[in-house]
């Protein structure tokens, strides 16, 4: 997809809801200026507001005529004096009575009114008439009716899946927490802190000191936005005397759409991969997902949804992950759900049982899979604009469908050859050979009724592991009986608080960014210290382990670090969505695995050097930044040891050491004595730019 | 040159007409179903719903003033149209000092788009209404609410407890969906020149 076509999109329904600032407009007539595509789909985004704004479902125009014909009926019995004044007391009427029959509630009495105001218009103050008319009638468009509708409100609170979603904060009601058990956020908090320091103790392990406060503000955002702080952000927060800075600080990034961004990327990329692949749209993939995590949708919902999604991969972007994963008799598919979902590594089983779990066998393996046995992809013919172009595959759209099988079993072989078959099961429900039920659908819903409560589980150790570095099991998505859980008690109390806040991710969030263990330095500070997790012993987590970037985190950070050098405003994600994208893939490669596996290389230092020294982009944003700087205004920013302070804030949230200042102040000095000497000054900053910027400190989080 | 009195002489004048004093039942019903594809045709050229209504009622005003100069048979939502038109240019010279969406030409190039649009209307609304259909049914939801009688996107955010920004992503996101649907579906009919 093009990127004006997405910004013509993009500015129209900004438009549409009254967003759209005045540099904005200039833009848009930019981009609609002689160019007829573009024109057109400007005025069909509009045309759909406008069907929806008039009720798109009843043809109102119809049901309008025949009252306004009966009235004209009435008008005319009226004694008219003056010709001009009649046309404007008929147009009063029935406009009146246009706009009475299209808001269902209004008096016809009004048109009555309108005509007592009227009474004394002669010809030549028309204008007063009308504007006596218009303001009655402006009134009334449906668009300034006082309030919404509750019965659609209500109905819309009922669908949600998720029973027993409890309130906010159920500290503050001591009526609900005296006979249910509390969760608030403090107590939550409390416990987690409880567990982990117990096993410290076991262990007789002494915790890293807690991090300063920049170690702490570019891990929050690092992990919660997937980006380094700004300048600005990072001033602002480590200027704040406020006890609470901490917890407000999570508080604004777990709300932010840049959260959600990140989220739908990072599993934008375990659903479908960061390779293109043919019938996938990641594009709408994402969206859904944003939406998804932008909304706070129950995690179970989302999941529930992402399995039984059906219908074109453009307009319902949930169904890209099963049309990306239902190849192979659907054994991706199986596969990657109970990776992703269930935190189940079930490929090996696929072919035998389980080598170390007697509980994961074949048969349980072939019964997941079965939920899928339906389910299908076909391709849709793609509309031609252009008839004489043939459209490409690649812009074909594909469709999820479910096509019920003559066969309800589902056959599989062991290793010594037996034929088995099974139906889908599920934590011991079996959907029975002659039901006529989706089966998709029957899995998303016996997830939510899981004894076992997988989903929460799962995503619990990932959330986990996303903060920490490391989860409570290694590796995080084979948590089956066999495996070794670091931290059982916490593991099971954190699933069961997830499950009772209504699987709400932010509130997990929160919870573990708030845990004592997570405002630790990564720093091992204590000699000959047990918790080395890198060399296979189990984490206890007396500190936060320091973390490679990932690709779209470098991405967005250089971004991010460059443009705040330069006091430039940070621009929307969306805008560099796709160019990142092209980043990212040169270090992905896929292969045709039973899992549909890609591997990513990226180890933070030449392959990823090489591509940032050659990136021209890079190289343009730091030229600009580090003129920028040299010219600034102001004086607090072109002294060389300020802009050293500015830039060293913006690429690693820190103040430069003495040997930057010093190597720093070298470079100035040999840059003013050569033949350049006026450029000294940006050539220096930018130096220092590249030079942190391919740093490992800069790819690492601490 | 846009000037609404000129619309007297470029409005076909009717010679049977003024023996009646009030327009006939074929008027008025002309009148009434051309209410939706004026505000429709209209809604492009000034990008917000409050002017669209506005210029609708100024332009029904001047319909209703020049009733006789139609020609039964004739075109009657053209006749609308070029009406709608100039009300359109008279508001933004009313309002010069506020900014316009669209400058001059640009306007022209949408007017022009927005007419050809409009003689499509009726198959339009139609392959919207199966397009809404189609949709999640948390999207139509949301769809729903945004456009309820007095509804809009930071009424429905507050009502969610969501972001305003988020909301409208999502309406946007949903719209662009329906756009899509709707060129789809018109392609597919055939329809779409």
């Amino acid at each position: 997809m093009s990127g004006p076509r997405d910004e013509v999109i993009r500015l129209t329904n900004l438009q549409l809801e009254g967003t759209l600032d005045e540099s904005a407009i200039l833009q848009l007539n930019e981009l609609l200026r002689d160019n007829e595509e573009f024109v057109s789909l400007y005025v069909e985004l509009i045309a759909i507001h406008g069907h929806l704004m008039w009720g798109a479902a009843a043809p109102r125009d119809a049901t309008v005529s025949a009252p306004a014909v009966a009235m004209e009926l009435t008008v005319e019995r009226r004694p008219f004096k003056a010709r001009s004044r009649r046309t404007v007391i008929v147009a009063a009427a029935v406009l009146s009575l246009v706009c009475a029959c299209l808001i269902l509630s209004r008096d016809s009495s009004v048109s009555d009114a309108v005509v007592e105001d009227t009474t004394d218009v002669s010809p030549a103050s028309g204008n007063a008439a009308r504007n006596i008319v218009v303001a009655e009638l402006r009134s009334q468009p449906p668009e300034t009716h006082p309030e919404l509708k509750p019965l659609v409100l209500d109905s819309l609170k009922s669908k949600h899946r998720v029973r027993n979603v409890p309130p906010d904060d159920v500290a503050t009601n001591t009526a609900v927490s005296a006979s249910s058990f509390d969760f608030s956020d403090a107590v939550v908090v409390a416990e987690i802190d409880r567990m982990v320091s117990d096993t410290w103790r076991q262990h007789n392990l002494q915790p890293s000191p807690t991090a300063s406060d920049t170690e702490w503000i570019r891990r929050a955002c690092l992990n919660i936005v997937g980006r380094i702080p700004t300048v600005e952000e990072s001033t602002t927060f480590l200027g704040s005397r406020s006890p609470r800075k901490k917890t407000q600080f999570i508080d604004e990034l777990v709300q932010s759409t840049e959260r959600s961004s990140q989220l739908a990327v990072i599993w934008a990329n375990m659903l479908v991969g960061r390779t293109e692949r043919r019938g996938v749209n990641r594009d709408a993939l994402f969206e859904f997902l944003f939406d998804e995590f932008q909304q706070n949708a129950p995690w179970i919902d989302t999941v529930g949804e992402l399995i039984s999604a059906s219908g074109r991969n453009d307009t319902n972007g949930a169904t890209n992950f099963l049309l990306a994963h239902l190849n192979n008799e659907a054994t991706p598919a199986t596969a990657v759900t109970a990776r992703l979902f269930l935190g189940e590594q079930l490929s090996c089983v696929q072919c035998h049982d389980h080598p170390f779990s007697k509980d994961s066998g074949q048969s349980e393996y072939w019964a997941l899979n079965a939920f899928f046995k339906d389910t299908d992809r076909v391709t849709v013919p793609v509309a031609m604009k252009n008839p004489l172009v043939r459209a490409s595959l690649r812009d074909a759209a594909w469709k999820l469908v479910d096509r019920r099988r003559t066969e309800r079993m589902t056959f599989f072989e062991n290793l010594s050859g037996q034929q088995n078959a099974v139906l889908p099961t599920y934590d011991g429900h079996i959907v029975p050979e002659d039901s006529t039920v989706r089966r998709r659908e029957e899995l998303a819903r016996l997830l939510t009724t899981d004894s076992e409560t997988k989903v929460a589980k799962a995503m619990v150790n990932r959330m986990w592991a996303h903060f920490f570095g490391y989860g409570f099991t290694t590796p995080i998505d084979d948590m089956g009986p066999h495996s070794v859980v670091s931290h059982p008690e916490l593991l099971t109390y954190l699933t069961r608080v997830f499950v009772a806040s209504g699987y709400d991710l932010q509130r997990l969030m929160k919870w573990i960014a708030s845990s004592h263990a997570w405002q630790l330095s990564s720093e091992v500070y204590v000699e000959g210290t047990v918790d080395r997790p890198e060399h296979g012993e189990i984490p206890l987590f007396s500190r936060v382990y320091v973390r490679r970037m990932t690709p779209e985190q470098v991405y967005e950070s250089i971004r991010v670090a460059v443009r705040s050098a330069g006091q430039r405003p940070v621009t929307a994600a969306e805008v560099s969505s796709n160019h990142r994208r092209q980043w990212v893939r040169q270090f992905a490669r896929s292969y045709d695995t039973d899992e549909n596996d890609e591997a990513v290389d990226f180890d933070g230092t030449i392959a990823q050097a090489m591509v940032m020294m050659n990136g021209r982009e890079v190289d343009d944003a730091i030229r600009h930044t580090s003129r920028v700087i040299a010219e600034s205004r102001d004086s607090d920013v072109t002294s060389p040891p300020k802009a050293l302070d500015r830039v060293a804030m913006a690429m690693l949230t820190r103040e430069p050491t003495v040997g930057e200042q010093r190597a720093f102040r070298r470079r100035y000095r040999q840059l003013t004595q050569g033949p350049r000497a006026d450029g000294a000054m940006p050539t220096a900053v930018g130096d220092m730019m590249w030079a942190y910027l391919n740093s490992s400190e800069f790819v690492l989080v601490h | 040159m846009f000037d609404p009195a000129d619309n007297i002489d470029r409005a076909r004048v009717s010679s049977e007409t003024s023996s009646s004093g009030v327009p006939g039942e074929l008027f008025i019903r002309e009148f009434t179903q051309s209410q939706r594809r004026l505000y429709l045709y209209i809604l492009p050229l000034v990008g917000n719903s409050s002017d669209a209504d506005e210029i609708l009622q100024e332009t029904n005003l001047v319909i209703w003033a020049k009733w006789r100069q139609f020609e039964l048979g004739s075109n009657f939502l053209a006749w609308g149209r070029a009406i709608a038109r100039l009300e359109v240019f008279r508001h933004r010279r009313n309002r010069n000092r506020k900014m316009t969406l669209l400058d001059g030409n640009v306007l022209e190039q949408v007017a022009e788009q927005s007419e050809l649009v409009n003689e499509h209307l009726d198959v339009r609304q139609a392959a919207l209404a199966k397009c809404l259909t189609q949709l999640r049914v948390k999207d139509r939801e949301l769809i729903e609410l945004r456009y309820a009688p007095g509804a809009n996107g930071d009424k429905v955010a507050k009502t969610l407890g969501r972001p305003a920004n988020s909301v409208y992503q999502s309406l946007g996101r949903i719209r662009r969906v329906l756009m899509e649907c709707v060129r789809m579906q018109l392609a597919e009919e055939g329809r779409l020149t």
